[in-house]
């Protein structure tokens, strides 16, 4: 059987250079929110094009107006503030701790205003593992598993109350699961994810790993009720071949961590033996980590290779 | 010099001429041909002074960032474009695309300047440098990664940067170490702060640190800022010409954790080298008392066991706060240094 082979982004993209000042600007009193505003608005036809020139499967326009991962949801959710600034994992880069005070509230809403709309659009979302992991949990005695639900039924919400407007392709972001091996309760996790699910009904739901190896955690991977798991191709080192039991694969094939262009031939080739291993029902590509690491040019430049693959990977 | 010695460490924000008139009052007048660098880096000094530091330097006021400085000397470094650090903040990341060297040593008129203008001994000059690791680390590493046949795996990405870190270490950091020796300075920070999110390669940090200072005639310490210091011992002991760690502890205190307990590792270890003490959390506003300063010295003496190896700084740069807020937080160091020095005396 013939894998079909899709491309996406799979996380948020740099801002082009003319957004950069344009923020910068802003941030001075330079310039005033209307300004900004077009600005923001210029930039987000720039990164459609790219995906549309590229012939992305998926749209996403880039995510350029979140702070970081979680801000949308700490900013707008009660129960849960933007704490210090801290270093987003191994990178130069840094995101506002969500900061916990009680179970988070949503608002129910707040999605309509940052995701991508149309028949491809993607959302791409803080998965809660990672959420609670990566937040300073001050109720329920810090409990990373509880927290963690209590995310999953708030983020639900917000995805229910989008209605047709959610986007067809839900991807929750879990680096936590790439950086280190899983190391919670598996049934509190499965159950994260049943409640989210639940909400994503009709839509392909996936779960995206990366800043490190997720094939320790892969067992506890291939238990949770999505349709794809995704991976740092750069990263992975499968031990023994494991079946995905039905479930896509997601691959990052282009590297966010230099400004080479990856050779197709060769990143075809262990792809094929990513999919030998793992056995997936579909696969899709993508970058790997997120493209926000690189400078528009060069991540513009770098996603030249998705394409290619594609057509290599047809053969 | 004197206990607790108090030291300033790292970058101050970038004054504007308003802030500097404010403060102006005893602290010197500008030359009229001075660049805003100059003046800002005349302030710094005078500032710190002030505020009472044994051990100073000019908040790194010649500076755009720790990175981005160096990189503008450095043959082979090309600028891409910025990478968003947080919110509405960027930095200008540099690519590696061939054998890097320097062009030319890029502290050299900042140290002429903060030399020429603080008019104190070389030893009350701190010069702040990063390290080769942190400057590898904060590049995107081409040159190398193209030639490694692996560079797919993340084994092949370490041989790649270990190459990269000790070219930057013999090529770039030794000579611009040279002339800063050469000119006179004493002492001199090597800044790591990259170590702090991969302490796994302390090891390569260490042997980046040796190659940039082998030969040279300085006191040379290492600043590590935000690390799990438990998984970099012992390894970051084997930086045999490293004469203190400037490290971070106050950000680290919460009610149940005493973060100076750590220094009971190095009586373990037998390590009797000097300690920078971080007594200051730069990332709250809130001024800490004397009282709390004092305390902080008194408990990192006893888990040292050698009160005359502390030196007294805040836990890393002070760029992000006010100039009040440094003010009271500096301030509140020294007195607290005086205060511990005093109980210490007896």
């Amino acid at each position: 059987m013939t894998l079909a082979h899709r491309t996406t982004l799979t996380g948020p993209f740099p801002r082009p250079e003319a957004l950069v000042k344009a923020t910068r600007d802003l941030d001075r009193g330079r310039i005033d929110a209307a300004a900004a505003e077009k600005a923001f608005a210029e930039a987000e036809h720039e990164v459609a094009a790219v995906e549309a020139r590229l012939g992305l499967d998926c749209r996403t326009g880039g995510y350029l107006r979140w702070a970081d991962l979680f801000r949308p949801f700490s900013t707008g959710w009660s129960g849960v503030s933007p704490g210090p600034l801290t270093r987003f994992f191994e990178t130069n880069t840094f995101y506002r701790q969500p900061l916990f005070e009680a179970a988070p509230q949503p608002r129910v809403g707040l999605l309509s205003s940052w995701l991508p709309r149309g028949p491809s659009s993607r959302a791409i979302l803080p998965g809660p593992y990672t959420f609670a992991g990566l937040s300073d949990l001050r109720y329920a005695d810090g409990e990373r598993t509880r927290a963690a639900l209590d995310i999953a039924r708030a983020l639900a919400s917000e995805l229910r109350a989008l209605g047709d407007a959610r986007p067809p392709f839900v991807q929750f972001q879990e680096p936590l699961l790439g950086y280190a091996p899983f190391d919670g309760e598996l049934s509190s996790l499965v159950e994260a994810y049943r409640v989210l699910a639940e909400a994503c009904q009709g839509a392909t739901t996936a779960v995206w790993t990366f800043f490190g190896d997720a094939a320790p955690s892969l067992e506890a991977l291939v238990a949770l009720p999505v349709d794809v798991i995704g991976f740092d191709l750069f990263e992975l080192e499968l031990r023994r071949p494991l079946p995905l039991r039905g479930k896509g694969l997601g691959l990052g094939v282009v590297e966010s961590r230099t400004t080479l262009p990856e050779d197709a031939k060769e990143i075809s080739r262990l792809v094929r033996s990513v999919e030998e291993a793992l056995s997936p029902s579909s696969v899709w590509l993508g970058p790997s980590p997120p493209l926000d690491l690189l400078p528009f040019d060069a991540a513009s430049s770098k996603l030249e290779l998705l394409p290619k693959l594609k057509e290599a990977l047809s053969r | 010099m004197k206990l607790f010695a108090t030291q300033e460490i790292g970058s101050l924000p970038k004054a504007t001429p308003e802030t500097m008139d404010r403060w102006a009052s005893g602290l010197g007048a500008a030359a009229p041909e001075e660049s805003l660098a100059e003046r800002r880096s005349r302030f710094n000094l005078a500032f710190l002074r002030r505020a009472g530091l044994d051990i100073v330097y000019d908040g790194e006021a010649h500076r755009i960032e720790m990175s981005e400085h160096a990189y503008r000397s450095i043959r082979g470094a090309e600028f891409v474009g910025h990478v968003r650090s947080f919110d509405n903040k960027y930095f200008r990341k540099a690519a590696i695309r061939d054998r890097p060297s320097l062009l030319g040593p890029y502290h050299h008129d900042e140290f002429a300047f903060v030399r020429r203008t603080a008019g104190l001994p070389t030893e009350a000059l701190k010069v702040p440098v990063t390290g080769p690791y942190t400057l590898a680390e904060w590049a995107y590493n081409d040159y190398y990664l193209a030639r490694e046949p692996g560079r797919y795996r993340r084994v092949g990405r370490e041989s790649a940067q270990r190459e990269l870190v000790l070219a930057l270490a013999r090529e770039v950091l030794r000579p611009t170490l040279a002339d800063l020796v050469g000119q006179g300075a004493r002492l001199i920070q090597i800044d790591e702060p990259a170590l702090g999110t991969h302490p796994e390669e302390t090891a390569l940090a260490v042997e980046g640190f040796e190659e940039s200072v082998r030969g040279l005639d300085a006191e040379f310490s290492i600043h590590i800022c935000y690390s799990d210091y438990e998984k970099m011992i012992p390894a970051i002991f084997e930086a045999r010409s490293c004469r203190e760690w400037a490290w971070e502890f106050a950000n680290r205190e919460a009610p149940g954790h005493d973060p100076y307990r750590l220094l009971e590792l190095f009586r373990e270890h037998g390590d009797t080298r000097r300690i920078g003490l971080g007594v200051l959390d730069v990332h709250r506003d809130e001024v800490e008392s004397v009282a709390t300063v004092a305390d902080r010295i008194a408990r990192a003496s006893r888990y040292l066991g050698d009160p005359s190896r502390i030196r007294v700084n805040p836990d890393c740069g002070l760029r992000t706060r006010s100039w009040e807020v440094i003010w009271g937080k500096l301030t509140h160091m020294v007195e607290g240094a005086e205060l511990a020095r005093r109980a210490q005396v007896g």
